[in-house]
């Protein structure tokens, strides 16, 4: 970790007789790191950021600088980011200050100056676009095609600004803009798009700013309108090559803790494996925001209800087990899951949903939340020791539930294992499985020591049959062509409904399949009303029966309701291709 | 000791953050000489293991000192709880209150 001091000023590496005042936050999406850098003729800023608390402070520093010796301001951007900048748009005291100049890269000038609120991510955190006036536009289109010098404005004193290609080894060059400092030392401007086409990074001395370049592959980033994998894999070689030459001491970003050179080319080399693993991502866009939102709040229920029963049961059979006087193999079961730490992180989840709902926070909030308990939940869950004394289908839905989320929010589409499947045989052996326990009586009475016995007498404890008092009517339908469906996640599927079904104090229902034209159908009767299923579980249901490569009708059927599922037979799919 | 039942009815979530309020409200009443309790659970929306657990410790305790304790009137997710986590088959659960007391007085 490179050594920086927050909220002081302190020597700017590599420049005698400037400094710098970084202001450095924890990484959110509201708002980015700011920097200011005072040079005896000039003051920089660096992304301005996105809180007015924040602006509040740079704006003070800067007002202080200004007031002992007048000089111009130039507010640069590393891009346009809301995050980043909205500050800059929107605090009357950035317009105020005397001698600024507003410099951005000739793209980003573009999304400003039209209002672009896709380009700017106004519309994913749904946040005002004020318009400001554009000084200085860097880097633009061509400036690389031939070495120049061009004379420019700063607030009544002629600046020379600078373009060139700069030799960064192996034969490759990266294009450059620059203007004077202090004495001999430059501000320096590289593109570097790829998180987005405006993005670049700057190097004043032996500092390098790098923006959002390092969280470029980051979920919930990778995919925003304007990223550009192919762009962003070469601005990680240029700026590979650019740390590897040397020169360059201290990086830092747009987000979180400073770096050293050596640890930030570490993280971009990792970045490029990561960055390679992104092709067909999809566009992270307010459609999908909303989308991942609702799924987020929808599979956090699921997965309250899922550890609650895991971690419940646990400590139902670890009470039974003392009851009996086996506390050692009680004290191993509680210790299975830290429920207290599962309690606090679905707690957290559910205090987070009710401020989303009252209109506190954002819906990418709620989805970078459940993202973040997720992943903290994935991390304590231990699928494979639970699996040896649980219900072997509560532990594979919690597993599936996480993954299927991890991989939504990074982007991606969650895998779906589509097989020719004999629905019939499919869903006949889910029935089979409701009334076959896991358990042997015989491992009871042919355990040879203590410990098997006590966990023969566990995994039978442990054994709760919520289909206990309910009646299946199973009438699978006659020349059912194949089906092709994920039967994995149909049989989790059929095994929620049923679960469902049950808990709610049906004691029969009736279930078929049949096939009607290229389809082919599974349909649930229960005698219980609709309004047994909340609109949340009527959800959980639909999406459920999407990805197992199917779709879920459920309707009021009589004084009961009925949930159909459909899969494409896999004639018609032959047919279709 | 106390003869008649003691009620006590939480609301709203019985979660990380207000299992310990629940939990010293069954231990208030136990040491206050409440041996009959009955939890009326019909304003409680969910239930995690941690308030699962504090009942429990309750109804040790209380079974411990010759008391008994009835919950009543679980709300579907709760009663859906109870029955997936194995909890229905170690408390007497009554759809009423009413039904709760009666049964403390049997």
């Amino acid at each position: 970790m490179a050594e920086m001091e927050n909220q002081a000023w302190q020597p700017l590496p590599g420049v005698e007789g400037v400094k710098i005042y970084p202001f450095l936050r924890k990484v959110d999406i509201i708002s980015s790191n700011s920097y200011l850098v005072a040079a005896p003729g000039l003051i920089v800023v660096v992304d301005p950021g996105g809180l007015p608390e924040q602006a509040d402070i740079l704006l003070g520093e800067i007002s202080r600088l200004i007031t002992e010796k007048p000089r111009p301001v130039i507010v640069c951007l590393t891009h346009v980011h809301l995050d980043h900048c909205s500050q800059l748009l929107s605090h009357p005291g950035f317009r105020k200050i005397p001698l600024r100049i507003v410099a951005v890269q000739e793209q980003g000038a573009q999304a400003l100056e039209n209002g672009d609120r896709a380009a700017t991510i106004a519309d994913l955190i749904q946040h005002d676009l004020e318009r400001t006036d554009i000084d200085i536009r860097l880097l633009p289109a061509g400036c690389d095609t031939a070495r120049r010098k061009e004379e420019v404005n700063l607030c009544g004193a002629s600046c020379t600004m600078c373009f060139d290609t700069l030799k960064i080894g192996e034969g490759r060059t990266l294009p450059r803009q620059y203007m004077p400092l202090h004495g001999e030392s430059m501000i320096e401007f590289f593109p570097t798009p790829g998180h987005s086409p405006d993005s670049i990074c700057i190097r004043i001395g032996e500092v390098l700013f790098t923006g959002d370049l390092v969280f470029a592959t980051a979920p919930g980033v990778a995919g925003l309108k304007g990223w550009d994998l192919k762009a962003l894999l070469a601005s990680l070689d240029t700026m590979i090559a650019l740390l590897s030459i040397g020169g360059i001491s201290v990086c830092l970003p747009g987000h979180g803790r400073p770096m050293e050179a050596q640890m930030m080319l570490r993280t971009l080399t990792a970045m490029k494996k990561e960055a390679a693993s992104l092709e067909g991502i999809e566009s992270i866009n307010p459609a999908w925001v909303k989308e991942t939102a609702a799924y987020a709040g929808d599979l956090m229920d699921e997965v309250d209800r899922l550890f609650t029963i895991i971690a419940g049961r646990l400590v139902y059979v670890a009470h039974i087990m003392d009851e009996l006087e086996e506390s050692g193999e009680a004290d191993r079961l509680r210790g299975m899951i830290d429920s207290n730490l599962v309690d606090e992180l679905l707690s957290d989840f559910n205090r987070f949903s009710l401020e989303y709902h009252s209109g506190q926070v954002l819906e990418i909030h709620v989805a970078l939340k459940a993202n973040q308990i997720s992943q903290k939940l994935e991390r304590i869950y231990r699928g494979e020791l639970l699996g040896s004394v649980l219900d072997l289908s509560l532990v594979r839905r919690v597993e599936r539930l996480l993954l299927d989320y991890t991989i939504t929010f990074r982007g991606f589409r969650p895998q779906v294992d589509l097989e020719p499947t004999d629905i019939s045989i499919a869903a006949g052996k889910v029935i089979t499985a409701l009334s076959c326990p896991r358990y042997h009586d015989e491992s009871i009475i042919e355990a040879e020591s203590e410990e098997e016995f006590a966990r023969a007498l566990a995994l039978r404890i442990a054994s709760v049959n919520p289909f206990e008092n309910l009646d299946v009517a199973y009438t699978p339908g006659l020349d059912i062509p194949i089906a092709l469906m994920d039967t994995g996640r149909f049989a989790d599927l059929l095994m929620y409904v049923l679960e469902k079904i049950s808990v709610a104090g049906a004691t029969r229902l009736s279930l078929g399949t049949g096939t009607t034209g290229n389809m082919v159908w599974i349909q649930v009767k229960s005698p219980g009303p609709l309004q047994a299923f909340s609109e949340r579980v009527q959800r959980f249901i639909t999406r459920s029966g999407r990805l197992s490569g199917g779709k879920c009708t459920i309707s009021p059927e009589g004084n009961g309701m009925s949930i159909l599922l459909e899969y494409p037979s896999v004639n018609s799919h032959t047919q279709d291709s | 000791m106390s003869q008649s039942a003691r009620v006590i009815s939480p609301a709203g979530r019985i979660d990380a953050a207000t299992a310990p309020l629940l939990e010293n409200q069954l231990s208030g009443a136990i040491d206050g000489g409440d041996r009959k309790i009955v939890v009326d659970l019909s304003s409680v929306e969910y239930i995690s293991s941690a308030g699962l657990r504090a009942l429990l410790a309750a109804m040790k305790r209380l079974r411990a000192l010759g008391g008994k304790m009835v919950l009543c009137s679980l709300h579907p997710y709760v009663k859906e709880v109870f029955d997936m986590t194995g909890f229905s088959r170690i408390f007497t659960m009554c759809n009423t209150r009413d039904e709760a007391l009666i049964s403390l007085r049997s």
